[in-house]
């Protein structure tokens, strides 16, 4: 995580520049009655080019295009300055008229799951590799089955081996639904513990119910429980470390359409 | 770990297993490039003789025991699944929806006023017009100022690719709005845009301007008037002399303490004489009969214009028939052969008389014969022929000698002509044209008498030496130029109004914030103080108005940053500076012409 | 489904070594006394005598001045000398400039651009018309045709050593997956018959004569090019250098094929020398790697791995030279085989002779091993030991803690092979750090081992282990061989997407290729993996790295 914000440090500066350079130019076209909006603007459209050429490199990789944990780097930083460019070319956070108001919403929403972006980039992978375990996200599918097909085997030998339907009632009246699929999505998101929690609960009641054969099972089924806890926990995170990227990459092409009519407009009207 | 077979750790794949997502076992084979579920069978049984063959690859087992089904089907499948797309798929497609989705929306409702919506959108409200351009616009709308609003979308990318030098905007605000001269003035703005914005409601906003902007350009820079402002010029507010030439020092001084006159003399200080009610950018001096008149008036008819002074003749220059029709009274004096002629007049001919004829005037061979002639055209028809000189010399005859009586004319000329004088009816005490005994002259009626103003206003015109000689002076008939100063530059002009007319038109000033600002009773005297000892009048002894001296002390910078200063008034340079020269506009509230745009 | 394309199943001897050997050379080489002693009846039928001179050998001709193997570049042969002589160019080595190495074709701008466009979506596409064509050379890329410039010159100033008509050399090389260790060129035109180390390998492996030969052979030519390279004798005179080497003992711990234990999960270790002990000799690596490990608590705690050219015992000997505390003598750790270690024992008698009067006070001084380091740390040693990991020169790491999972990395490797990834992002996770299966391109490759067509082999520039995919048949022996899974085996598809069947009765089985990380061989700038991780998380690194 230090590693990373040491990594921000050159671009934030150069972008700081950046920031400071058109922020004087634009401040001298004002005074000397020149056209500082279209400054800022025009600075704002080459900033946010530049945001869009980071997938574009992501896709060109047999060109050597640079390494891209400084595209990244960079991208957080002029994303930043894409920010203050916004504030200093519109003067305000919210303007008037209904298209620059979607397309400032856009804009803000893109800006805004950047950050949780980077926020999710810093934390949650240490949160998964707490967990103690790893797994790929596209093979939880199937360990969920795995993990489902053996807590049924478990229930069913110990109905095999003990005679009693306890643990089988109590399977498929609660516990059922916790190894159907990932659940507790939001808790994990937040750092709750309800599946923790919810496990510890519903295990606990049947306890007295059971003879000792029955319990040895109980125990294996606990750890599978205790197991699926992890895989949900790994679940709900690279879930979302994959899909707030749906948010942030499709609003983006949106705001650069969006732009496009934008310049257009004010060319034709304003200018 | 995984088994060295694994083909389906593919994170660039296009699509998943469809039965990932119902949370069940995804199967090892994974889908197939089209789309199509890969693991419907294990394997693809082969013919081999008569006999079907199981064709599991040896990673998977090998072939199987049961081997496939009679009609060559494999025999262990599974029902096929509906492989999803990947989440980048998926991305892809949410960017291109998002790029199409504003696409519609600017097609639907950013055009032509959109399908649902009768008026303007909201959807391209740029804010509300400033009352006064709204009036203007009323119901042509955005059409007024905004040629392509309403226009489909290629035309307004077309008005983009325009020349837009200057900006369309510009040219919009010049279409009522004019600045003479503005090629010589010294702001020369570009885009009207750099300074006024619309579209902000109030009229305030228009006009957005401050003063680092104008230290920007300007070479002499401060940080704030009441500081370091440049000190004003050594005369100022005076960049020349009154138009009047009225002496503060000497009527305040002494006229006013004259015993003669101190009833008639200002009891209340300055705001006798100025009218304070219509203080703007001066506080003008009221009319000559509220000020000047309860002493100056008598001095006015003093003196007359003398338009013809009948001369000395040498001999008779008149015939007997001369006057025989027009004159029905008198016979023309008989010259008794024998008998000297003796002209009745012993003068010389007037200046406006002679520079009329154009003779000399103590020349009486080179005049006798012309005054003769217009005398005798005179008996005929009255003032026409002095009309007709004067229109010769393209002079406005027509005011010159308005309410000139032909009849008097005649009578006067007839008697001239017999060598007599004239009697005069009355002693003229009203002012007005007169016969006299040897002279038409004119006086004048009261202050500003149109008949003087115009001879004078003739003379100054005329640039003819002995004219401007003869009338021109401060003791000319009327008196006017006692007080009306005569200014050459480059053109001669007779100040008639009095007033400074500020040459610089780029300085603002208005009195009225002024007035009383520093208690009551505080008049003029805070800033304008008297001088005493100036050299006032000397300067209307020539005509270059630039040559003067002040009555009044220079106001210094100090005086106003007393009150302009950080701590007390506002200072700004707009407060006293003006861009804009000549502002004004091309038509007003002129419906009609937006309209039909 | 779409219609299967059929190819024959590649067998071992598709591609000869040579381009097809002529009849003459086929001759020539049978009626060899080397190979005439062999009992052809010995040679099981799967791999025939005749098929090994035909397939396995070739005939070179060279031209005055050719080279016949550079210093450094890798090898995957054998000589023996039929006829004429070569130069060995010993000391001080012919200069880089005119060895006339080249250097891999990388991929240029349009085949990029095109595969950005065609990247298409049917996995391990190949274009089966490729391996119809027979008989491409397997020989040293680049090698033949390199001319030295100035012979005379060269030989001048060089010291020089004759090899003549009927020398064996190359095999260590070979057979030891090490760098040629000199230059040798032909002064004169010389016939030289090469033999791929499979060959080699099968020849040893039946006939008794021809395994001795080449071990001695082995052990001879390793002891003395290795022991020239040694730091502590480099002041030697040659009079005493040569007397040195011939009191040297050549040592080999653990099997060479120490992978196969290893796979079964039975991780042998030889000791080789045990704490306690009073040393006898200075034990030297020459290749492989050996734990250094003390007895602590109840069990054995790793302090560090030896690798090649690492003494062991120096300080203990040194002590005893000074004359210090009895104590001082023993051996203060234990030394064990991690897979098969190569030592070269220098006994102490030599070294009071010819090595410790040579050293200074201070020299004898700094012999230290390597730190102590806590239980927990050194837990990362202890595991990576125990895994075999020390042996990877491009070990890919994944540090948890940054990595968000995003499979960039797996994406750029697929970008740059076609649209097939090369590694997987999962293995084995110690410390928050995960050693992903991605090829560790080691420096003691157990995957070559068993190769029959040498389709798995060192490329000659980098050293990196690249798979010649035209030459695997699919064996999957070396899949099974590397000890980490790194090597993944795939079915192949044709151009229509179905798979690409072999042509045996009963349809075929699908055609399967060895697949691994090749540090994007084919492409300029280095593996994309690296590069392509946003988060700085993936590095390649060399082991010995990771341990410090």
């Amino acid at each position: 995580m230090k590693n990373f914000f040491i990594r921000l440090c050159v671009p934030s500066l150069l972008s700081l520049i950046v920031f400071l350079a058109v922020y004087f130019w634009q401040s001298y076209a004002t005074l000397s009655l020149g056209s500082p909006r279209e400054i800022t603007g025009w600075s704002l459209v080459c900033v946010i080019v530049f945001l869009m050429l980071f997938n574009l490199r992501k896709k060109l990789q047999a060109f050597n295009l640079g390494i891209v944990k400084i595209w990244f780097a960079l991208h957080v930083a002029f994303g930043i300055l894409a920010v203050a460019f916004f504030l200093l070319h519109t003067g305000s956070i919210w303007p008037q008229g209904l298209y620059e108001q979607l397309l400032a919403l856009a804009f803000w929403i893109v800006s805004l799951s950047g950050i949780v972006g980077v926020y999710i980039t810093v934390t949650f992978p240490r949160r998964l590799t707490d967990t103690g375990f790893e797994i790929i996200y596209e093979k939880i599918p199937e360990e969920i089955y795995n993990l489902k097909n053996e807590a049924e085997k478990a229930v069913t030998d110990c109905a095999k081996d003990s005679g009693e339907q306890t643990l089988v009632d109590h399977y498929n009246q609660t516990l059922v639904w916790f190894f159907r699929r990932p659940r507790f999505y939001w808790s994990i998101l937040f750092g709750g513990q309800a599946n923790k929690a919810w496990v510890n609960r519903h295990f606990e009641p049947v306890e007295r119910y059971l003879s000792n054969v029955e319990i040895t099972y109980l125990e294996s089924l606990k750890q599978l429980a205790e197991r699926k806890c992890l895989v949900d926990e790994h679940y709900a995170r690279q879930d979302i470390m994959k899909k707030w990227l749906l948010a942030h990459v499709p609003l983006s092409l949106f705001v650069v359409v969006m732009s496009v009519w934008h310049v257009t407009l004010i060319y034709a009207y304003a200018l | 770990m995984s088994s060295i077979f694994n083909s389906y750790n593919r994170p660039n794949s296009k699509f998943l297993c469809g039965r990932s997502g119902l949370w069940q076992k995804p199967c090892g084979a994974g889908p197939n490039p089209d789309g199509s579920c890969g693991g419907t069978a294990v394997c693809q049984p082969t013919k081999s003789g008569d006999r079907w063959r199981c064709r599991r690859s040896r990673q998977d087992g090998g072939g199987c025991d049961l081997g496939p089904l009679p009609d060559g089907t494999c025999c262990l499948t599974q029902p096929a699944c509906k492989p999803s797309k990947s989440l980048r798929v998926k991305r892809f497609r949410l960017s291109v929806i998002a790029a199409l989705v504003v696409v519609a929306l600017v097609c639907a409702f950013g055009i032509t006023g959109g399908f649902f919506f009768a008026s303007d959108p909201p959807l391209r409200d740029a804010g509300t017009l400033s009352p006064k351009h709204a009036a203007v616009v009323g119901e042509a709308g955005c059409k007024a100022c905004h040629e392509a609003h309403g226009q489909g979308p290629l035309q307004v990318l077309k008005t983009v690719f325009e020349d837009n030098t200057p900006s369309k905007m510009t040219g919009k605000c010049l279409d009522c709005h004019v600045f003479e001269k503005e090629e010589t003035s010294v702001h020369k703005a570009g885009q009207c845009s750099a300074c006024h914005s619309e579209h902000k409601g109030s009229d305030l906003k228009l006009i957005k301007f401050n003063d680092q902007q104008c230290h920007t350009c300007h070479k002499v820079k401060f940080s704030d008037f009441g500081s370091s402002h440049p000190a004003f010029g050594d005369t100022f507010p005076h960049r020349q002399r009154t138009k009047i030439n009225f002496d503060h020092n000497a009527h305040i001084g002494t006229h006013f303490k004259d015993a003669r006159y101190s009833k008639a003399a200002p009891e209340e200080g300055c705001i006798s004489c100025h009218s304070v009610g219509a203080a703007a950018k001066a506080v003008p001096v009221k009319s000559f009969a509220e000020n000047c008149g309860s002493c100056h008036e008598k001095q006015i008819s003093a003196q007359s214009l003398n338009l013809l002074t009948v001369p000395e003749f040498e001999g008779n220059p008149f015939d007997k028939d001369a006057t025989e029709t027009s004159c029905v009274d008198k016979g023309s004096a008989e010259v008794v052969p024998g008998e000297e002629y003796e002209s009745v007049s012993t003068d010389a001919l007037n200046p406006i008389a002679a520079v009329m004829l154009d003779v000399d005037p103590d020349n009486i061979a080179d005049y006798q014969d012309a005054v003769a002639r217009v005398l005798r055209d005179m008996t005929d028809s009255g003032a026409e022929p002095i009309a007709k000189l004067l229109d010769k010399e393209g002079a406005p005859a027509a005011k010159l000698l308005a309410g000139l009586n032909a009849d008097l004319v005649k009578a006067g000329a007839c008697a001239w002509v017999s060598n007599e004088e004239f009697e005069p009816v009355d002693e003229g005490t009203f002012g007005g044209w007169q016969v006299q005994e040897l002279s038409l002259s004119y006086r004048a009626k009261g202050h500003s008498d149109p008949v003087l103003k115009a001879w004078y206003d003739y003379a100054a015109d005329a640039e003819n030496d002995e004219l401007s000689a003869h009338l021109l002076k401060p003791d000319g008939p009327g008196a006017c130029l006692s007080c009306h100063s005569v200014n050459n530059t480059g053109l001669v002009e007779i100040a008639w109004k009095a007033g400074a007319t500020s040459s610089n038109k780029l300085h603002r000033f208005d009195h009225r914030p002024h007035l009383n600002v520093l208690g009551p009773g505080s008049q003029c005297g805070t800033c304008h103080i008297v001088k005493k000892n100036a050299k006032y009048s000397a300067a209307f002894s020539q005509d270059d108005p630039k040559q003067f001296e002040s009555n009044f002390l220079p106001i210094k910078k100090e005086t106003c940053s007393t009150c302009h200063n950080e701590k007390k008034v506002k200072q700004d340079c707009s407060t006293c500076h003006e861009y804009h020269e000549n502002p004004a506009f091309r038509a007003k509230m002129d419906f009609d012409s937006v309209e039909q745009k | 489904m779409a219609l299967n394309e059929q190819i024959d199943r590649p067998t071992r001897w598709d591609a000869a070594f040579g381009s097809t050997m002529s009849d003459s050379d086929f001759a020539l080489l049978m009626n060899r006394p080397e190979i005439k002693e062999l009992d052809a009846a010995d040679f099981p039928k799967a791999a025939p005598l005749e098929g090994l001179v035909r397939y396995d050998m070739k005939v070179n001709r060279y031209s005055a001045g050719e080279i016949v193997v550079r210093e450094g570049d890798y090898g995957n042969s054998a000589f023996l000398i039929l006829e004429g002589e070569l130069l060995i160019a010993r000391s001080p080595g012919i200069p880089e400039e005119q060895l006339g190495r080249v250097s891999e074709g990388k991929k240029g701008f349009l085949p990029r651009l095109m595969s950005l466009i065609g990247n298409g979506s049917i996995p391990e596409k190949r274009d089966t018309d490729r391996y119809q064509s027979n008989g491409r050379d397997q020989g040293d890329a680049g090698a033949r045709g390199a001319f030295l410039q100035d012979v005379p010159a060269i030989i001048q100033g060089q010291d020089i050593v004759k090899l003549p008509e009927g020398t064996f050399f190359g095999e260590l090389a070979a057979l030891g997956r090490v760098p040629r260790s000199v230059s040798i060129f032909a002064e004169e035109p010389a016939i030289v018959m090469e033999i791929r180390w499979q060959g080699l390998r099968d020849i040893m492996k039946v006939d008794r004569e021809w395994r001795n030969k080449i071990n001695e052979l082995y052990r001879s030519t390793a002891l003395d090019s290795y022991l020239r390279q040694l730091p502590i004798l480099s002041r030697l005179s040659e009079e005493a250098f040569s007397e040195l080497a011939s009191q040297c003992l050549f040592e080999t711990y653990g099997g060479f094929d120490w992978h196969v234990s290893f796979n079964k999960s039975r991780a042998d270790e030889p000791i080789i020398a045990k704490e306690g002990d009073y040393p006898d000799g200075l034990l030297v690596v020459r290749a492989g790697f050996a734990r250094l490990s003390r007895k602590y608590g109840s069990g054995v705690k790793t302090l560090t791995y030896l690798g090649a050219g690492d003494m062991f015992g120096i300080e203990e000997l040194s002590s005893s030279w000074r004359g210090l505390q009895e104590d001082e003598f023993k051996l203060k750790h234990s030394l064990s085989a991690l897979g098969y270690v190569d030592v070269i024992r220098i006994p102490l008698g030599a070294l009071e002779r010819h090595i410790f009067p040579n050293m200074s006070k201070e020299e004898l001084e700094e012999f230290t091993i390597a730190d102590e380091q806590p239980l927990s740390e050194a837990a990362v040693m202890e595991w990576a030991l125990d895994k075999r990991y020390m042996n990877g020169t491009q070990t890919m790491v994944i540090d948890l803690d940054k990595c968000m999972r995003c499979d960039d990395c797996v994406r750029a490797c697929a970008a740059l092979h076609d649209g097939n990834p090369r590694f997987r992002r999962e293995g084995p996770v110690y410390d928050r750090k995960m050693v992903a299966n991605a090829c560790m391109h080691c420096k003691d490759p157990v995957c070559m081992i068993g190769c029959p067509t040498g389709a798995i082999h060192r490329s000659m520039d980098t050293g990196s282990v690249i798979i010649n995919d035209d030459t695997c048949i699919g064996c999957a022996t070396c899949a099974n061989s590397c000890p980490y899974d790194n090597i993944v085996m795939v079915p192949i598809r044709g151009e229509n997407g179905a798979a690409v069947m072999d042509t045996s009765e009963g349809g075929g089985q699908p055609i399967i290729k060895a697949t691994k990380c090749d540090l994007c061989a084919g492409s300029a700038g280095g593996p994309a993996c690296v590069k392509a991780c946003p988060h700085d998380a993936l590095s390649r690194i060399d082991f010995r790295d990771f341990n410090a």
